[in-house]
């Protein structure tokens, strides 16, 4: 028998009335990666996440959460499951340390050395009113409910909102260490660096469909890579235009600018016939990519 | 306090409760105690009750006489009394399911391992809860008010006070119950807000309004507001038949809520 995935959907389809919520997305999360969830505002990401913990019925398709069905075992699901909405809310005039009871004791108790550690990692101070509270210290609060029962799947609708850059890096590490232990994180989220620190593969929604699922490297690798080819003399740009991937060719000097998207063994073999004295290569640009996915998806509806 | 939805919910109505309870107290009492004067004037109340139109006295109860224990407690206070603690019940209902859901802290509630039914439940048992809790403090009031003016109500029983206050119970959480199922059934508050309040004054009116009419007669028993008014606490009792009815009628919406809310997407 093959272990479970940890999220699985087929086909997930919603609509609110007429207006598309998701369409078709059938995904695969693995358990003990950390899959980032990307996507434009109103791409379908909070849908998906909103279906996987059924606070919402989907119009067709199904959904598999740790292997169950979040309709008929939303139970067992949400027991097993942590949550951070992407709207939080939380009640204001609780104290964080009553709220974070109180949800211990809906889930019938929570280790409470756990609560401890997570407060103290995400320096928040439990015993203030939450109404007190600023959106990030909230958003702590929200993280220590998700996280608090170490669940084996932490489903995150965009976590880092309204963090500090510091508490945004201890965020990471929490996040890291519940991969560590082989627990899987599921999150949504807009900040390309956090993603490409964190995630071993994302998907990418764009109008409710779901146009790519790739390791980060792989969706590197298929980046645009910008380079320099250094001469020892002036060289004709225009047999390098028609090499594969090739897309932008520009000449100054002894200097080619090139722009390559996936293998670079052609253009390398071409440089190689004039006298190469230099090459630069420029990170590719995580940012481009995911632009230029965003973008692929609509020029296919429109 | 707050290991559960239902203790939850009653805690964070504390106030709510405590206020309602205190202030129905505070014109109960002041209703009991006036009654001696009343009482003792007699003939003057019974003569200018009188000269009050029919059509007005339709909305003082269509009491028999004022000077009365039962007839001065429902026409001063009584009669319209469920209607005043159904605003609280109407609004504890709305802000219960749709206020929740609305402010977003209900996603946050059902992503706890708890059924949607069991939600459900606990709210609504807290919504009656509270709709008891401030019954009794009222009825309680009643019945300290009674000890006091017994020289001038040596008739009446000091626990048919009691039963005064609490007969408020089943039909305002009727009334609350209506709006209840609403909110957990279909999204928003405008529904729940409309059909509950227009129960409960259309039938308060209607009820009203059947001595005044041949035509309404037939429809005595279905006012809703006569399973209330039919039971007289001071004199022949309350009607077991009839807080059944009340009370089963809340169930039912009960029953509406549980299945529309398990039923429906949660969307703030």
């Amino acid at each position: 028998m093959t272990t479970p995935l940890a999220i699985e959907t087929f086909g997930l389809t919603k609509y609110y009335g007429r207006s598309r919520g998701i369409i078709d997305v059938s995904l695969q999360v693995e358990k003990g990666e950390i899959f980032g969830f990307l996507g434009p505002n109103g791409a379908g990401k909070t849908t998906t996440i909103r279906l996987l913990l059924d606070l919402i019925r989907p119009t067709r398709g199904q959904a598999r959460v740790l292997g169950l069905d979040p309709q008929k075992d939303g139970v067992e699901v949400r027991k097993r499951v942590g949550y951070l909405p992407g709207e939080l809310a939380l009640y204001p005039d609780l104290t964080g340390r009553q709220l974070v009871e109180y949800a211990a004791h809906l889930r019938n108790g929570v280790p409470r050395q756990e609560i401890a550690r997570l407060a103290d990692h995400l320096d928040i101070d439990l015993n203030r009113l939450i109404r007190t509270l600023s959106h990030g210290n909230r958003q702590k609060i929200g993280l220590i409910l998700a996280m608090m029962h170490r669940p084996e799947l932490l489903i995150l609708d965009e976590p880092t909102t309204g963090l500090d850059p510091l508490m945004q890096q201890v965020l990471y590490e929490l996040l890291e260490e519940v991969r560590r232990e082989g627990r899987t994180v599921f999150f949504s989220s807009h900040i390309l660096p956090e993603v490409e620190r964190l995630c071993d593969r994302v998907g990418i929604l764009r109008e409710g469909r779901l146009t790519a699922v790739e390791t980060v490297s792989g969706l590197k690798a298929r980046a645009l890579r910008r380079m320099d080819l250094i001469f020892d003399r002036p060289v004709d740009p225009e047999p390098f235009r028609s090499i594969p991937g090739v897309t932008e060719v520009t000449a100054s000097g002894n200097t080619l600018h090139v722009a390559v998207q996936g293998s670079l063994d052609p253009l390398i073999k071409a440089a190689a016939q004039h006298t190469l004295m230099n090459i630069v290569t420029y990170e590719p640009n995580l940012e481009e990519v995911f632009l230029a996915l965003y973008r692929e998806g609509g020029s296919h509806a429109a | 306090m707050l290991r559960s939805v239902f203790l939850k919910t009653l805690y964070d109505q504390r106030k709510a409760i405590l206020g309602w309870g205190l202030g129905l107290a505070a014109l109960g009492l002041f209703t009991v105690l006036f009654y001696p004067s009343v009482k003792e004037a007699g003939a003057y109340y019974d003569q200018m009750m009188q000269l009050i139109p029919r059509e007005y006295m339709a909305f003082l109860g269509n009491i028999a006489s004022f000077t009365q224990i039962d007839g001065y407690m429902t026409a001063s206070l009584l009669v319209y009394l469920p209607l005043v603690l159904a605003i609280y019940g109407i609004g504890l209902a709305v802000g219960l399911v749709t206020g929740e859901v609305e402010s977003g802290t209900m996603d946050l509630l059902l992503a706890h391992p708890l059924p949607r039914w069991r939600v459900v439940l606990e709210k609504y048992a807290a919504m009656a809860a509270a709709l008891f809790a401030i019954c009794l403090i009222f009825g309680l009031t009643l019945l300290a008010g009674g000890l006091m003016i017994r020289s001038h109500t040596s008739d009446v029983s000091p626990i048919r006070w009691l039963l005064a206050g609490l007969n408020l119970f089943p039909l305002t959480l009727l009334f609350g119950s209506v709006a209840f199922a609403l909110v957990c059934a279909v999204r928003g508050r405008a529904a729940a807000v409309t059909t509950a309040t227009t129960l409960a004054v259309g039938s308060f009116i209607l009820n009203g309004m059947v001595p005044l009419s041949e035509k309404l007669q037939p429809l005595e028993k279905w006012t809703i507001y006569y399973w209330y008014t039919a039971s007289k606490p001071f004199t022949t009792g309350i009607v077991p038949e009839h807080v059944l009815i009340l009370l089963g009628l809340s169930l039912l919406c009960l029953g509406v809520g549980l299945v529309g809310f398990g039923r429906r997407d949660v969307i703030p």
